[in-house]
């Protein structure tokens, strides 16, 4: 921390869907190997705020600034080769597909060989296919999912098909991985594995973006949670201090009034 | 398609105006007045198809033909005696329900699949045009025009027809307006945007769809009904008028009623004064200014931008 | 994955065995001419198919067929070239047009593509129709068949052979590209357009691959068929010849992305002799045709026999 640039940044963001404004003057500092939470009411914009860094939704206003560079028009792949990647909230999977086959798509990014070597099958491309093959198997073992790999996603579980989401996600080898909601719906058993599975990932060196509900979660993984509330940014700290903060005990006790939480 | 009768150039016809020669005060005023009758009439079509699109996400490419069909109930109703306010409202209210059918028999299970929804629509339109025909003939049908004469303002000649038309498109469009701040219309409007987040709220997507199909149906028959006294009423009249509303909604941006007036009164004008200087090429042009327009904006002037990947 | 290789494996020498002597096995001209067409519009239908996989749903097929159809006619008739010069040609020509058009429109999204597709295949024919150059609305006429030194492809046998040549070089151009990593791509595509983006596939020049592809091998079958016919005019290349091969995609099956069209094809071509309706009814009958077979048979012929999941040739 301190004089270190920041990993991502985020410098007065808007994102209006005619006249409706989704986010409204966002900004937001994440450090190298942080674990950083956004929380905030149904409808606050969390996840119209990933589809803007992501690059999935352009930005109205404002800058997102990735390892100090301008990264606010570049489209969604140019971000992904500069490692940030997203996974959804809803399960977005190639459903047809194994979990193998899910997984080595993911290692595409990471494919060397160029365009007409894809068509030839170059022996580059034969020796990249190798390697991705290898990636793919050592992703499936830490993730816990070798013994599925030959499973169609459709066929999995629910929890099964939100941690090869993540999984998919992590195989593009990502510096900040921001994830959606990843213990929505989850079971408390599930929970605990995903938990596990994102300190794991944080621990080999990558960064961890995440929105989330489910308060205890958040209370274990992250170190420092920013909370949205119609689009604006209306607290940021420690769990504790965001406990205590008028402002976020107002927001959602009158979002639970209103019955729209 | 068939080539069918230009429906757009008779309209220039209709009005005998000579080609070329310079610009008068008398002929611009014409040429606006022109414009804006056909630029009213694109905004109805453009705007009923746009709409259902942007709610249901359908395509729906019979637009043209059922634009045709309530061109064709009118003029059916008038040529028996029926009076033409009546003819009008049961051309539009019959568009509606014709809407509603098609949608339950046909798009209800298809809205999903793009392709299918496209394909059955053409296939849709094929029966409705060969069913005119088999009916009606393929010959231009003259429907009498109930506002005769004109007035003058200076030296203009301002026709009644042509304010009646305008008039009554802006009528249409205001009663959209007015449904569209209703409680059904905000409802409408939420599912456009997310259609997740308002079926959370209770709306029900499916009656929506439902809905918006209905409303886009009349709104072409009105169309249709209108502008028939002053064109022909032809089996093909569809043609043209998918060919224009497409242009129309591609640049204005899909979903966006604000811009498909506006782009559908341009396009008039267009239409308008480019048949005059350059012919039946004013096509091309009109091709030439989307391809441009699609280069610079992409999503359509006032396209609400979707995620990048689709 | 052993075990489906080898059968198809066999399944293609089957067909081999049947289709390369089938002309001194069937005497029927007419019969011949349908496999031709067949044949031909099969090309045509696996760059729809093609397309449609990565959610590029087009109705401009025609026209692009059109393209090429006359690239090789008007250079034939108006300066004499050798069709083996044309053929190429016509193939280069469609896939530069589609280059820039794509180039232009597919960053829209795929409505926008849709509608422009639609849009261009009117322009499309209005303008050859205005063109005198290329023969106006009474088209090209005379265009040669193709020789080989002083064999001339004459004979409906001959031109079968033609075209069961193109047609096995452009399904294994495609099967070729569906095999290799730029196949992957498009399946991720066609599976999830969100999750492929996300993963770093640039959806914008998988889409483009896809469609010049297409472009290319149809303006080669448009070649084909301009020296077959002999005789073009533009009403052929319109909308509705476009919905009416995209129908063939959908009677073989969208996700067979080779057998699909050519069983399809051969399907819809056969069928009609055995259908006549009367003229005045035939559209009515046609068009209740296309929406039966989007509401009940969507998924194609093939979906019988095997499962079209995102992956099938």
């Amino acid at each position: 921390m301190g004089l270190e640039v920041a990993l991502l940044e985020i410098r007065k963001l808007s994102k209006n869907f005619g006249g409706l404004a989704a986010i409204n003057n966002f900004n937001l500092e994440i450090n190298e190997l942080e674990i950083h939470g956004i929380i905030g009411p149904n409808g606050a914009g969390k996840t119209t705020l990933f589809n803007v860094i992501s690059g999935f939704f352009p930005a109205t206003a404002g800058n997102v600034i990735f390892r100090g560079e301008d990264i606010t028009k570049l489209p969604v792949q140019s971000r992904v080769k500069r490692g940030i990647v997203r996974s959804f909230q809803l399960t977005n999977l190639f459903m047809e597909l194994t979990v193998y086959e899910n997984i080595y798509i993911g290692y595409h990014k990471n494919y060397r060989a160029g365009l007409l070597g894809q068509f030839l099958h170059t022996t580059r491309a034969k020796e990249e296919y190798e390697i991705c093959t290898q990636r793919t198997m050592e992703l499936l073992e830490f993730m816990g999912l070798s013994s599925l790999k030959d499973e169609l996603a459709k066929n999995l579980p629910y929890g099964h098909q939100k941690t090869l989401g993540v999984c998919i996600a992590l195989a593009t080898k990502p510096s900040l991985l921001m994830l959606d909601e990843p213990v929505a719906g989850m079971n408390p058993e599930e929970t605990i594995n995903m938990v596990k599975l994102i300190r794991k990932t944080r621990d080999n060196g990558i960064t961890v973006l995440m929105v989330e509900h489910d308060m205890a979660a958040v209370t274990n993984l992250c170190e420092r949670i920013s909370v949205l509330n119609y689009g604006e940014k209306i607290a940021e700290g420690s769990m504790d201090e965001i406990r205590e903060n008028e402002k976020v005990i107002e927001a959602y006790l009158g979002r639970w009034e209103e019955g729209s939480l | 398609m068939q080539r069918g009768a230009n429906a757009d150039v008779s309209y220039l016809q209709a009005s005998r105006i000579e080609k070329g020669g310079c610009m008068s005060f008398q002929l611009f005023a014409q040429l606006l007045l022109n414009g804006l009758v056909m630029g009213s009439i694109y905004v109805l079509v453009a705007t009923g198809f746009t709409v259902v699109y942007g709610t249901a996400r359908v395509l729906n490419f019979a637009h043209g033909h059922f634009y045709m069909l309530g061109a064709f109930i009118y003029g059916g109703l008038v040529l028996l005696g029926v009076h033409w306010a009546l003819s009008l409202i049961v051309a539009g209210l019959a568009l509606g329900l014709f809407g509603l059918i098609t949608w339950h028999l046909i798009f209800k299970s298809l809205y999903f699949d793009v392709f299918l929804t496209v394909a059955a629509s053409i296939g849709l339109g094929l029966i409705m045009v060969q069913g005119i025909i088999v009916t009606a003939g393929e010959r231009d049908i003259i429907v009498p025009s109930v506002f005769q004469g004109s007035f003058e303002i200076g030296d203009i000649t301002i026709s009644i027809e042509k304010l009646a038309i305008i008039g009554i498109s802006l009528g249409v469009m205001l009663a959209l307006n007015f449904f569209l701040r209703t409680k059904t219309g905000k409802a409408l409007e939420a599912t456009t945007i997310d259609q997740d987040a308002a079926s959370l709220q209770g709306i029900n997507p499916g009656r929506m769809f439902e809905i918006t199909m209905v409303l886009g149906s009349t709104m072409a028959g009105i169309a249709g009904a209108v502008i028939v006294p002053y064109l022909t009423a032809q089996a093909h009249m569809g043609n043209p008028i998918t060919l224009t509303f497409l242009c129309i909604v591609v640049v204005a941006g899909h979903g966006s009623i604000k811009g498909a007036v506006i782009v559908g009164i341009l396009f008039g004008l267009i239409k308008s004064f480019g048949y005059h200087y350059i012919g039946t090429m004013d096509i091309i042009l009109l091709m030439i200014v989307v391809a441009i327009l699609m280069y610079i904006k992409p999503w359509g002037i006032w396209g609400v931008e979707f995620k990048r990947t689709i | 994955m052993q075990l489906s290789e080898y059968k198809k494996g066999i399944a293609l020498l089957i067909a081999g065995l049947i289709l390369i002597p089938l002309p001194f096995i069937i005497k029927s001209q007419h019969l011949m001419h349908i496999l031709i067409l067949a044949g031909l519009e099969s090309i045509v239908v696996m760059g729809f198919v093609a397309q449609h996989n990565v959610k590029l749903i087009t109705f401009s097929t025609a026209a692009l067929w059109g393209i090429g159809a006359y690239i090789s006619g008007f250079l034939s008739t108006r300066f004499g070239l050798n069709f083996w010069v044309c053929l190429p040609l016509a193939g280069i020509g469609t896939a530069l047009f589609a280059f820039v058009l794509g180039s232009l429109v597919i960053r829209a999204g795929w409505v926008t593509f849709l509608m422009i597709s639609i849009v261009f295949s009117e322009v499309f024919v209005e303008t050859l129709g205005h063109l005198s150059v290329l023969g106006g609305w009474d088209g090209i006429a005379g265009i040669p068949r193709p020789a080989i030194g002083s064999f001339v492809f004459m004979s409906k046998s001959a031109y079968y052979y033609l075209t069961l040549g193109l047609t096995s070089v452009c399904a294994l151009i495609f099967a070729a590209f569906y095999k290799s990593a730029i196949g992957k791509a498009w399946t991720a595509i066609n599976q999830s357009p969100d999750l492929a983006a996300s993963v770093g596939i640039d959806i914008f020049k998988y889409r483009m691959i896809a469609y010049v592809a297409a472009a290319f091998t149809t303006g080669l079958s448009g070649s084909l068929y301009a020296h077959y016919s002999c005789y073009l005019v533009p009403q052929t290349f319109g909308i509705l010849r476009s919905l009416y091969l995209s129908i063939n995609a959908a009677v073989g099956g969208l996700y067979f992305f080779i057998s699909g069209p050519i069983t399809g094809s051969i399907i819809i071509k056969a069928l009609p002799e055995y259908l006549r309706i009367t003229d005045k009814y035939e559209p009515i009958f046609e068009g209740a045709m296309i929406i039966l077979i989007a509401l009940f048979f969507r998924r194609g012929v093939l979906s019988f026999f095997r499962r079209g999941t995102a992956r099938s040739l």
